[in-house]
């Protein structure tokens, strides 16, 4: 395989994605690149590892769609949270790839996708670092006298990144924002210590499923409506508001024709599979 | 709360005695030290204290930032940071608001230096992801004299060049109170 041949598989990936052999596709560049820090050719070296990071966005995608079709819902969460930093990298060191290989539609789904998650908070550490080293040249790093390697740059075809080898955890906390978004808060099952997925996935669920093919456009529209007090006939009147004002409901919603909940529009770019008159979800 | 993504800009200007004869004078600047960062226009300060610990401390982005300062610098601007080697310690925390810490600047050299600091906080937003990343920064600015006026800014990261560059034109912005709130 030849770097042409790579690159035209990465741009078809829209219709072979599902043919296409990836750890094929991965060899083939890391042998490119091999070839070419031996030879010399450092240039050479920095676009094959900037393929090989493409390749990993496209299959982070792909591999999220597919879980999310399985019902793989957090699985699918720390995959799109890689695809998220990958491309992070990528488009901030090459602003260049941002229009091919279908880099836009994946920059642009992955952070709706992620939106749709029932996830809002998350575990995050705080740390002191006392010491750093650097990939590349392994030194400590010196704020005054810098190695010269910058983190995220590519040398002989590896990226620079930082070594942490003084490192205190200052302690951990619960925030909506997080540096990092692996670190879900799950229950857990008293009994067994196992994870007990307590989220609801209906809105991921409801899109996904109709959805043929990984690359089919769609888009949605997030809004709120008044939903009728019959589907809320099981709070009491002293209860907390459905609406999650925080108010009781007889002082809140019950005051209206309807409980104010969030109501999501999607639009899909081709007849999506399933019900295809129902386009709207309402939780 | 310090730790929640903000949409509104919350920006203030304060009078401040911390100009650069108070940072070059710190416990933990030695005098060789002294003299190398008497050169520069632009000083990169820590935070002495994080949650009752005592720094100094520079935030994650220090030596990124520090990076892009130096290989941009223009003008007069003359980077540097107030810290040792051996003392330079990093807090990483845990949101992911884009928090440059402080910096204190000459007067003359300001506005390149909010300039510069624009295109780096450009730089690090990659895609128009749904939600646009909060910047956290002060600014000390020295006139020749050693007065010295401190802005804080906390907020989207594209509101950062307007709010800072409204606040170093005062000929647009004579009127301004010295003390502002957005
Ligand atoms: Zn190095
Ligand atoms: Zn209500």
């Amino acid at each position: 395989m030849t770097f042409d041949d790579v690159k035209t598989l990465l741009g078809e990936v829209r219709i072979n994605y599902s043919i296409r052999k990836s750890p094929e596709i991965s060899s083939a560049l890391a042998a490119l690149k091999e070839r070419a820090v031996l030879d010399g050719e450092d240039d050479a070296a920095e676009e094959l590892c900037c393929h090989e990071q493409i390749l990993t966005i496209q299959e982070c995608y792909l591999k999220a769609f597919a879980q999310m079709k399985t019902g793989e819902y957090y699985e699918a969460w720390c995959v799109l949270e890689k695809a998220e930093n990958t491309l992070s990298w990528l488009l901030t060191n090459y602003p260049k790839y941002a229009g091919c290989f279908e880099l836009r539609f994946i920059c642009a789904t992955v952070p709706r996708l992620q939106s749709l998650f029932p996830y809002k908070y998350f575990i995050s550490p705080e740390f002191l670092i006392r010491t750093k080293r650097c990939s590349i040249c392994e030194k400590n790093i010196s704020i005054r006298n810098p190695c010269g390697h910058r983190v995220g740059g590519v040398y002989k075809g590896k990226i620079c990144h930082r070594e942490v080898s003084d490192i205190e955890v200052l302690g951990t906390a619960i925030v909506a924002n997080p540096s990092q978004k692996y670190s879900v808060v799950f229950l857990s099952d008293p009994a067994t210590k196992e994870r007990k997925d307590q989220y609801n996935y209906s809105v991921v669920q409801y899109l996904i499923s109709r959805l043929a093919e990984p690359f089919d456009g769609w888009s949605h529209e997030v809004t709120k409506r008044r939903h009728p007090h019959s589907r809320y006939s099981f709070v009491g009147r002293n209860e907390k508001c459905p609406c999650e004002s925080g108010m009781k409901y007889k002082k809140c919603c019950l005051l209206t024709d309807g409980v104010l909940r969030p109501h999501i529009q999607f639009t899909f770019q081709k007849k999506p599979l399933l019900a295809a008159e129902a386009v709207e979800y309402s939780e | 709360m310090d730790h929640v993504r903000k949409d509104s800009v919350e920006f203030s200007v304060s009078e401040t005695s911390e100009n650069f004869s108070y940072w070059l004078n710190r416990p933990y600047i030695g005098g060789e030290l002294r003299k190398e960062l008497e050169k520069s226009t632009l000083l990169v300060i820590p935070s002495e204290n994080f949650r009752g610990k005592d720094g100094p401390y520079f935030p994650n982005s220090t030596e990124d930032f520090l990076d892009f300062l130096r290989s941009n610098a223009r003008e007069g601007l003359v980077p540097d940071i107030c810290i040792d080697d051996s003392q330079f310690k990093i807090i990483a925390l845990h949101h992911d608001l884009i928090v440059l810490g402080g910096i204190v600047v000459t007067a003359i050299v300001a506005p390149v230096a909010a300039d510069l600091i624009g295109e780096y906080i450009k730089k690090k937003i990659w895609s128009d992801k749904a939600e646009e990343p909060t910047v956290k920064f002060n600014m000390t600015v020295v006139e020749t004299d050693g007065k010295a006026k401190m802005m804080s800014y906390e907020g989207p990261a594209s509101a950062f060049r307007k709010t800072i560059g409204a606040q170093l034109n005062p000929k647009i912005h004579s009127d301004k109170p010295s003390l502002e709130k957005k």
